[in-house]
């Protein structure tokens, strides 16, 4: 999120970042079991978006706590050997955690980016200590492109391994992550300019400028937006509906950093 | 590739913005003095309504979790190519009709809504079979309908939108509740990868429906996005195969643009014109006129 990291810099804004992949329950070995396991159990929905595989409740209480005291517990998921290295920590591997510590003193606001800021289950309610709820939603057709090209060029997965792996998690995907986006304030959402009506044969991901970026504000009123102002700001951007704003592809950076500059003012002023 | 018998194809789901095809193609047809033979997709589902119930609560029971009217346990797949190489051939072959409610199945003594009218030979002296359902282009292991179409033309709109609609259409028109049709929504997923998406990479022609309104939540959205709050990708497979004219088609199209060398883009109410400007010409070719 480099618009966010442009407006922290520029504002003078020092933020705890919390990243959602640190909230999983299972290194990565062990999630390689649990799937194993669940499958021999029968369980065909077993996945990284649902509850099962993260501490949604202690996502919770980070966030609770944060909130009241500017404290709370974070840890970090080690993606690739050079995070390991970095890390400096004897014994850890790729795909593991590094050991819960304090948040970092005196930060400005806790910054979380991840799958879950929102959610919402029987057990678990991260969404309602959230002051600022951005959601990043792209279309389907576009996420699994993106899935499918990542998987099959990167890490080497056969088509239909990665096929199978979508349709395992379709569950999860409807019932944990799509509902976050109903409570969320502000909604960006990457639209395709070109066809994606068969994501697994799309040959490219659809490139920035071949997207527009469909952006809605659940209730514009609630941090005063100025959308005279916005479309003056930004070329060809236009209204869709009464608090829905269409932007180029190739702007989303600076609708963003317009957007947010605006409201971060407003949450500083209000500590 | 003017052919005696030709066949058109028009693969998409209800709602995607088929009617408006429909309706493009009526236009051309009339005013190009066309006589198709028309083919619904529905009618070559394998059970009737009835029957349908029957045999997924049966599939349920077996443990059978993906069974949908997407893939082939569901629908007559072989009846179709069947017809398609028949129609091809000799411009004949067989259809029914599927009543979709009482008052189509009026005309039809001992019938009702959700039943089949019985099979029937195409009428003589048609000029071109126009398929529309959600099968035209299936390819298999065991069947190819594409290989006997002639025009193909793909009607999708991206899946956000297409479950809005269905969300829709079914809680407040047929009364079920949210969470029966995500589940519905879930149960067809294996056969809608499987079966109904893989037709688009063949299809000579793709409209995709994109709205340009938030869809991040389908099951919230609370109204459909209008054909305003829309825009159309049109994409064409070989636009050298059909001779598009692109700058004609910009300069007709009001605030059309190219997003790709073969994929122009319209807004969401210019559907209909775009598709006239686009067919007639093509169709006029197909028919060698």
């Amino acid at each position: 999120m480099e618009a966010f990291a442009n407006v922290f810099r520029r504002e003078k804004i020092n933020p705890a970042e919390v990243e959602g992949e640190s909230f999983h329950r299972y290194s990565r070995t062990i999630m390689k079991e649990e799937l194993k396991k669940a499958t021999r159990e029968g369980n065909r929905h077993f996945s990284h978006f649902g509850p099962d595989a993260n501490l949604f409740a202690e996502l919770e209480e980070l966030f609770r706590c944060y909130g009241e005291n500017g404290t709370g517990q974070r840890r970090h998921y080690l993606h690739s050997q050079e995070e390991v290295d970095k890390a400096g920590i004897e014994g850890l591997i790729p795909g593991d955690f590094t050991p819960w510590e304090g948040l970092p003193e005196n930060s400005d606001m806790l910054f979380y980016q991840g799958l879950h800021g929102c959610v919402v289950t029987e057990d678990a309610d991260v969404a309602r200590y959230v002051d600022l709820k951005l959601g990043i939603a792209p279309v389907i057709n576009m996420e699994w492109i993106q899935k499918i090209h990542r998987d099959t060029n990167q890490r080497g997965y056969s088509e239909k391994t990665v096929i199978n792996t979508i349709l395992r998690r379709m569950h999860e995907y409807v019932h944990y992550l799509i509902p976050q986006f109903q409570c969320t304030d502000i909604n960006f959402q990457l639209v395709p300019t070109v066809d994606t009506s068969d994501p697994f044969f799309a040959t490219e991901v659809p490139a920035v400028d071949e997207c527009v970026i469909v952006i809605r504000f659940r209730d514009p009123e609630q941090f005063g937006i100025d959308f005279p102002f916005l479309l003056s700001k930004i070329d060809n951007s236009w209204m869709s509906r009464r608090n829905s704003m269409v932007v180029p592809g190739g702007k989303m950076g600076l609708a963003m950093e317009l957007i947010l500059t605006h409201i971060l003012r407003q949450l500083m002023d209000a500590k | 590739m003017s052919k005696k018998h030709p066949i058109i194809a028009v693969t998409g789901s209800s709602g995607a913005g088929t009617s408006t095809v429909k309706d493009a193609f009526e236009h051309v047809f009339r005013r190009e003095e066309v006589n198709p033979a028309v083919i619904e997709g529905d009618s070559f589902h394998r059970y009737n309504r009835a029957e349908m119930k029957l045999a997924m609560a049966e599939a349920t029971e077996q443990g059978n979790v993906n069974f949908s009217h997407f893939g082939p346990g569901a629908n007559l797949f072989s009846d179709i190519e069947g017809l398609f190489k028949t129609y091809g051939e000799t411009g004949g072959g067989k259809r029914r009709l599927y009543l979709h409610n009482d008052e189509e199945a009026a005309p039809y003594e001992g019938l009702g809504g959700g039943e089949f009218t019985p099979w029937e030979d195409i009428p003589e002296g048609t000029d071109l079979m126009f398929y529309e359902g959600l099968h035209g282009c299936v390819v298999t292991e065991d069947v190819n309908m594409a290989q006997h179409v002639d025009l193909k033309i793909g009607v999708v709109p991206v899946i956000n939108l297409e479950w809005i609609q269905k969300i829709h259409r079914d809680t407040s028109q047929r009364g079920y509740s949210n969470e029966a049709v995500m589940d519905t929504i879930l149960r067809r997923m294996h056969d809608y990868v499987h079966f109904i998406v893989p037709q688009f990479k063949s299809t000579d022609i793709n409209f995709q429906r994109v709205p340009v309104v938030d869809t991040s939540d389908p099951i919230i959205a609370r109204d459909i996005p209008t054909p305003d709050e829309s825009l159309v990708v049109i994409r064409f497979r070989q636009p050298d195969d059909f001779d598009v004219d692109f700058p004609y088609l910009l300069q007709m199209i009001q605030n059309s643009w190219m997003s790709r060398r073969n994929s122009i883009v319209v807004p969401g109410g210019k559907m209909g014109l775009a598709m006239e400007l686009i067919l007639a010409p093509i169709l006029r070719n197909m028919l060698g006129k």
